[in-house]
């Protein structure tokens, strides 16, 4: 016997976006990814060799609090 | 079920917590209070222990956490700002920058770490200036009002123009960075020797003591200001788009006195500029409240942002300006956007409704940590200290008579007040009748400057009859500076300021209770329905929390006495063996540390045994390929033998008691002196090649992306502002 699906309410859209508090349930927030999304929302892509860089920088001074510190300095 | 909100506020200054249950503010606190240090920014941890101890639920019972600014825009401000005025923001750049990037970037991982890993939804964050509007509307009495947030600066907005109804609120316009009235009267504040962040309030209290001499001279060189209250700033005479400080030389040129350093003399040039900026801030205010008037037609008006608690000008608003009333956040700074950021995800994101109660919903402020009956008692226990328990009864009568005799009293009952302002919680109270009672409590017990006045709690039945107030009329939260009446002000000497003005409390039964009742009994023996009521603290220390802190700062200073709840303590029948020996309790004094303790982090000071476990391997690692380097170039196993050797010796040290701390603490502090040489040279190199540059390109192209130009012919320097549509992307970082 075939299974049936249920009909399909055509009032609502079949993707309907997830409401506020069903994405607060189900976001991973990422720093990276909505500095992204905030350079091409605001055009600003040309900063995005910036960005880069400077987390490139968050990353050296990141490890420089660690037991690290010592060789990353001696990098430079 | 009950829907459980924290709201937060941290990193910049004035951390706090809040915590709203199905819409209720059930408790808020700022984490300076239980830390123990002025305007603590940090991760506001014991402030979100004690707010959920109060509701009795922990980090994994909470449904939201919502944080009050969205850091991606706050950087965009920052990047934005370099870009503009590079070569000449390379001291903000070399000290700002690596905080950025280490911490305050990746908010949802610092929350995350702040809450110990135990909330795991999605963090909401808000604009700054929403967060203040929140805070100002939503606990607000009005169905629907005005709403003007004013401070220093947020992500790129310095005041915001907007409306609240029920239980949404829109903001519609805003002044933008570097624009700010804020960042204004701070740096007039640094130039009169106060603290910034804290001495605003000092200035204001000098203004009348001056001529506003310069008012003109401001007015005209350094500020471009329309008639709807919006302007620019010349930023030549300020240094906070890029330099160390706020003010530059040229401000100091302008008013032909350098800035006064902290303690020196105060002259009279100082009180006339003071009296200026206070003008000239009143008159911006005024325009901004019409402004926001016209374009709203509401006949109420909600104050937020750090410039709300500029309560001489929030007096003229209210009676100058087009208002019927005005309600000011009493928590209008940072700490209070905790709370606003939690009723915003309530009311607006969770679409909740609202209902304006005829009072308010703010709870007095009343909303930090009680202590019962049994914590007092432990607290007292041992210390040798002679403490009365008395009925409310006898305390009312037995303070009431110590305040009549000119006896200065610590009053510390209830929950304590959330915001700047002592409440009649932690309150130091006095009789306002005693001509010198200012300058006794100035100078024996809080140790602050002479010229600053106090502020009268009055019953509510009574207040319109000392104070320039309707009968009847409320203003439980000290926001408000009024005149005071003619024949009222020969009468309460220690509460009216020199220009006649005093910033008021009216206390009223169902708000303050205890406190109420107590200046009931202070009428019923002298016929004054008027208290003077003083934050309990001294100078540069937050006000008190806990029992602990009462008794020391009894003990600090000259108090006469103290109540603790229902506890009345009298300096002169305390031993003065208990009251050294308490005075000397507390937190140990700090002591000379050795060097390395100058150069190197707490934490790396004091590593704990999972870092000194990191630190042997890398030591093994190490000598490792130091041994394997040798016996390529030399053939010799041995030398690869000895290189393991060493390591494993290495490893082995890292966990001798002592040996390893102390070969971690040197190995770190090499870390931080080749960063001090370094680290400037590489934020140099990556400003100079990257920052400069394009900033240079962009001066020669005429671009003003921050606005820095005055344009004389505009009506208006407001732009608009847009409430975000889609509830989600208060889950995005921008």
């Amino acid at each position: 016997m075939p299974e049936t699906s249920p009909p399909e309410n055509k009032d609502e859209p079949v993707h309907a976006p997830p409401s506020f508090e069903e994405a607060a349930r189900t976001t991973r927030q990422s720093t990276l990814r909505d500095a992204l999304a905030y350079l091409r929302e605001t055009r600003k892509l040309w900063l995005s060799p910036v960005l880069v860089i400077l987390l490139i920088l968050g990353l050296v001074l990141a490890l420089s609090g660690t037991v690290l510190s010592p060789l990353i300095y001696t990098l430079f | 079920m009950s829907t459980r909100i924290l709201g937060i506020s941290a990193f910049y200054h004035d951390a706090s917590a809040a915590l709203v249950i199905d819409g209720e503010l059930v408790a808020a606190a700022q984490e300076e209070r239980f830390s123990r240090l002025k305007n603590d920014d940090a991760f506001p941890r014991r402030a979100v222990s004690a707010c959920l101890a109060e509701a009795g639920i922990g980090i994994e019972d909470l449904d939201y956490v919502a944080f009050y600014e969205k850091p991606l825009l706050k950087l965009d401000r920052i990047l934005e700002t370099h870009l503009s005025c590079a070569p000449f923001t390379f001291p903000q750049f070399r000290r700002g920058l690596p905080t950025w990037l280490g911490r305050k970037l990746f908010l949802p991982r610092a929350l995350a770490s702040g809450l110990d890993g135990r909330y795991r939804r999605a963090f909401v964050f808000t604009d700054h200036h929403e967060a203040h509007a929140a805070a100002a509307f939503f606990p607000s009495p009005f169905e629907e009002a005005a709403i003007l947030t004013v401070d220093g600066v947020g992500e790129w907005s310095t005041t915001t123009l907007g409306f609240g109804r029920k239980n949404r609120i829109e903001l519609s316009h805003e002044l933008r960075f570097p624009h700010s009235l804020g960042l204004l009267y701070s740096a007039f504040t640094q130039w009169a020797g106060f603290e910034v962040n804290t001495g605003e309030y000092m200035l204001m209290g000098l203004a009348p003591y001056g001529e506003p001499r310069y008012e003109a001279l401001i007015r005209e060189r350094m500020i471009d200001l329309k008639p709807d209250g919006s302007f620019r700033l010349e930023m030549h005479y300020f240094d906070w788009l890029g330099g160390s400080t706020m003010i530059s030389s040229a401000f100091e040129r302008l008013f032909g006195a350098p800035a006064r350093a902290p303690g020196a003399p105060i002259e009279q040039v100082h009180k006339d500029v003071a009296a200026s900026i206070q003008r000239v801030t009143e008159d911006i205010l005024l325009r901004l409240a019409r402004t926001v008037a016209g374009k709203t037609g509401a006949k109420h008006l909600c104050l937020g942002g750090g410039c709300a608690l500029n309560s001489v000008a929030v007096g003229r608003i209210q009676r100058e300006g087009p208002f019927e009333r005005v309600w000011v956040q009493p928590a209008a700074g940072d700490a209070g956007s905790a709370a606003g950021v939690a009723l915003f995800v309530w009311h607006h994101l969770l679409d909740k409704p609202r209902e304006a109660r005829a009072g308010d919903a703010q709870r007095a402020s009343l909303l930090g940590p009680a202590h019962d009956t049994a914590s007092i008692r432990k607290a007292l226990a041992g210390r040798g200290l002679c403490a009365h328990e008395l009925d409310e009864e006898a305390l009312g009568r037995r303070v009431a008579e110590a305040l009549d005799e000119g006896r200065v009293m610590g009053f510390f009952q209830g929950r304590m007040e959330f915001g700047p302002r002592a409440l009649g919680s932690r309150s130091i109270l006095a009789d306002p009748r005693v001509a010198g009672m200012k300058d006794t409590i100035n100078r024996k017990i809080k140790f602050r400057e002479g010229f600053r006045p106090f502020a009268p709690s009055v019953l509510s039945e009574d207040a319109h009859q000392f104070f320039d107030v309707a009968p009847g009329e409320e203003l439980p939260y000290m926001t408000h500076v009024v005149p005071v009446r003619e024949q009222a002000a020969t009468a309460l000497p220690a509460v009216t300021h020199v220009d006649g003005s005093a910033r008021i409390q009216t206390v009223d039964e169902a708000r303050h209770g205890l406190y109420y009742r107590l200046i009931q009994a202070f009428r019923a023996r002298t016929g004054c329905p008027v208290l003077l009521n003083t934050s309990f603290n001294v100078r540069g220390e937050p006000i008190v929390c806990s029992p602990e802190d009462a008794l020391r700062c009894f003990a600090r200073t000259d108090l006469d006495g103290l109540v603790i709840e229902h506890f009345l303590l009298l300096r002169d029948e305390q031993p003065p063996d208990a009251m050294a020996a308490l005075a000397a309790s507390g937190p140990p004094a700090k002591r000379a540390s050795p060097i390395l303790d100058h150069i190197l982090r707490p934490e790396d000071a004091h590593p704990s045994r999972r870092t000194l476990m990191q630190f042997g391997l890398l030591l093994l690692v190490l000598a490792m390929v130091s041994g394997g380097v040798a016996w390529r170039g030399s053939g010799d196993r041995k030398d690869l033998a000895a290189g393991a050797l060493a390591g494993a010796a290495l490893f082995a040290c890292a966990f001798v008691p002592g040996l390893g701390r102390a070969m971690y603490r040197a190995w770190m502090a090499l870390g931080a002196l080749l960063g001090v040489v370094v680290g400037p040279i590489v934020l140099g190199a990556v400003y100079l090649v990257i920052f400069a540059p394009i900033s240079l390109v962009r001066s020669l192209l005429g671009r003003d992306p921050l606005g820095l130009r005055f344009d004389r012919n505009a009506e208006s320097y407001l732009s608009d502002k847009s409430t975000h549509r889609d509830l989600r992307r208060y889950l995005r970082l921008y």
